[in-house]
């Protein structure tokens, strides 16, 4: 469990993107000027900073460089799509730029990506008996190591992930397959039968009608 | 061929021909007078000849009675023969004698009249005859000498002619480059500029040199590379702007749609509860009303820049009176109030759209003013023509914002814009509705004091009152 600084004017967006990451389990702080955050990273212990750039008060490239010198990574969340603002924002220390509109997925895959990246990421999951470990990519049911295929623990981790956000099979195929992979949606299901057997997760992995799965904590 | 090349040929073979001819004529003329001057040495030689051989001829004939005169004639010849003077001498249409060459053709000095002479070439050398009737008997005597001295005359002044040629004609050609690349230097300056400026320098102009044509031609192709320049940066700065409000108005659609896709997508996937998700409807709802503020804003603008409109008298009283009436909620709701001067009573233009650009002004003023604040509205004669005058003591813009404010989607304090209800486009309606009734809209103003926002009528007909 990681706590996040979201810094954006706009309250609307700062909510949603506070809602997405409570879904998925993380602590966060809202900001909505530029001018409090460096106090804020003093008061507390921040894993992660979301950071738009166009924000009253000091602006986000104004301040990324005194966040990434205390050692918080920084992700660049703005409306500014040009491809010189992109090379800028990660020049000057952003360790990923995403730009709005948003998919809470792709969001949520990247603020992982950094954490992990920074070793700020909880490796282990538990839910009922199963334990996933997540660096090791070993998961144990009742004590017991099972066998697990680099595919089905793909799939595992991205749902572990997503906790309590529902994934389409188009979604989970682009993220675990890859763009390129011209199989049906049905091996999606096959793997998810395959995975709820094996962790005891019948009725954690939530089948969303017509649309794909869900990962209920 | 270079302009200066070809001006350089022509000038040197028209002075050259005038020049050949003139040295010719004076030339030949001095020639003629030589030529002269031996005809009438020779002339006087063959007199003194002619005396001679006459009287000694005469002598013989009165002693001997003999007329064979050949031996004479060649003893007397043999004398002359010694200075390179040859003798011939006819009895009728018969030599008698002759030590000069023999030739055939026309011969004129033999016709009988006297001291005829000619010039004859032979054999390279330049020979005087001279012929005429004996006093003695109708013989006819012709006396032949070379001309030496006429001739290396000739070929003297045929060669100091050519020398004279070349010596000038490399004078004047140096001297015809010299001047011609001086006198071209302008043009070569110009092209210089004009090439400059082909190639996309906007910014060179042509240096203007002396006052002649060449300096006319630099200063009228300089007026046009401003106008061209004036234009480019007319069209730049239209692309520009339109750049920049294709830009905010990118950023001002994103935000809504970004609000709206995430909390559509979140009440469909997530797991939420009650209290999520009623806030999840009312921001979706909240960012559809801004975006229909939004396009209403939009089509507003976009309606005016296509407009054209028939300026009419408005009374100025009433409108003021209008706008206060439209926003007396908005006023009520503050505890403001609205004073109103009159010192100008009507100006020309639009009456619905100077209404909708006041009512914009005083909701911007009762914006920035806290509770119980005061707005005046004043009109009057300025020295261009009306002036009316939004004039508020609210929160005032600071300065480095001002010369922004009517840009499109330009606002100060965008986290307390957004709370007001505002999206930037405001002033910039106005800017648009001032444009068509030729005003000018001036911001004037102090933080935390005061705003005023003067419009300047200027328009012709505002004028004629």
């Amino acid at each position: 469990m990681a706590k996040i600084l979201i810094v954006d004017d706009e309250k609307a967006i700062n909510d949603l993107i506070a809602l997405n990451i409570k879904m998925v389990g993380h602590e966060y702080v809202q900001l909505y000027s530029g001018d409090q955050v460096l106090n804020t990273l003093n008061e507390m212990r921040i894993d992660l900073v979301i950071l738009d750039v166009m924000l009253p008060g000091r602006d986000g490239f104004e301040i990324v460089q005194d966040i990434v010198k205390r050692g918080v990574p920084v992700i660049f969340l703005t409306a500014r799509n040009t491809v010189s603002d992109k090379v800028h924002g990660l020049e000057i220390g952003a360790e990923d730029y995403i730009v709005k509109p948003f998919e809470a997925v792709e969001l949520i895959a990247r603020i992982h990506v950094v954490l992990r990246r920074n070793q700020k990421a909880a490796n282990e999951f538990r839910l009922d008996d199963t334990i996933v470990d997540l660096e090791k990519h070993i998961v144990t049911v009742h004590g017991q190591e099972i066998e697990i295929t680099n595919k089905e623990f793909q799939l595992l981790d991205l749902l572990v992930q997503n906790k309590n956000i529902a994934l389409s099979r188009e979604k989970i195929i682009e993220q675990t397959w890859g763009f390129d992979f011209y199989g049906e949606t049905r091996t999606v299901d096959v793997h998810i039968q395959k995975l709820r057997k094996k962790l005891n997760w019948e009725n954690r992995i939530k089948t969303v009608y017509k649309y794909g799965y869900r990962l209920e904590v | 061929m270079k302009f200066w090349q070809k001006t350089y040929l022509s000038v040197l073979i028209v002075f050259l021909i005038a020049f050949d001819l003139g040295a010719y004529a004076l030339l030949k003329k001095s020639y003629q007078l030589n030529e002269q001057l031996d005809i009438s040495r020779g002339v006087s030689v063959y007199g003194s000849i002619e005396n001679s051989l006459s009287y000694i001829l005469g002598v013989y004939k009165e002693s001997t009675g003999s007329t064979n005169y050949e031996t004479v004639i060649a003893s007397f010849a043999e004398n002359y023969y010694k200075e390179d003077i040859l003798l011939e001498v006819y009895q009728a249409d018969q030599l008698i004698f002759s030590n000069a060459y023999q030739f055939t053709g026309d011969r004129a000095e033999l016709r009988g009249d006297p001291y005829h002479s000619v010039y004859r070439k032979m054999n390279d050398e330049l020979w005087l005859f001279i012929g005429g009737k004996m006093e003695f008997q109708g013989l006819r005597l012709v006396m032949s000498r070379k001309s030496e001295y006429l001739q290396d005359y000739h070929v003297t002044l045929r060669q100091y002619f050519i020398k004279l040629s070349i010596v000038i004609s490399l004078i004047l050609s140096a001297a015809l480059i010299f001047l011609l690349i001086q006198l071209t230097a302008p043009i070569r300056r110009l092209n210089k500029g004009v090439k400059a400026i082909a190639a996309g320098a906007y910014d060179q102009r042509v240096k203007v040199g002396a006052n002649d044509e060449f300096g006319e031609l630099a200063q009228d192709f300089n007026r046009m590379a401003d106008a061209v320049s004036n234009h480019i940066d007319t069209i730049n700065k239209a692309s520009e702007d339109k750049e920049i409000f294709i830009n905010n108005l990118t950023h001002e659609l994103k935000t809504p749609i970004t609000a709206i896709k995430g909390y559509s997508e979140f009440l469909n996937h997530a797991n939420h509860n009650e209290e999520e998700r009623k806030m999840a409807v009312q921001y979706i709802y909240e960012h559809i009303a801004r975006l229909d503020v939004l396009s209403g804003k939009l089509m507003q603008l976009l309606y005016l820049k296509s407009e054209e409109i028939a300026l009419k008298p408005v009374d100025i009283e009433k409108l003021f009176s209008y706008v206060a009436n439209m926003e007396r909620h908005h006023l009520e709701a503050k505890q403001m109030t609205i004073i109103r001067e009159c010192l100008a009573d009507e100006v020309y233009g639009d009456q619905e759209l100077l209404q909708s650009m006041f009512i914009n002004f005083v909701e911007n003023s009762i914006k920035a003013s806290s509770s119980g604040g005061m707005i005046k509205l004043r009109s009057y004669h300025g020295h261009e023509g009306v002036v009316l005058e939004v004039l508020d003591n609210g929160r005032g813009i600071p300065e480095k914002d001002i010369a922004k404010i009517t840009e499109a989607f330009y606002v100060v304090d965008r986290s307390r814009s957004k709370e007001l209800g505002g999206i930037g486009l405001g002033l910039s309606i106005c800017n648009q509705i001032a444009q068509l009734h030729h005003a000018n809209i001036q911001i004037d103003s102090k933080e935390n004091e005061y705003t005023r926002v003067s419009v300047y009528f200027t328009t012709p007909l505002q004028l004629e009152d």
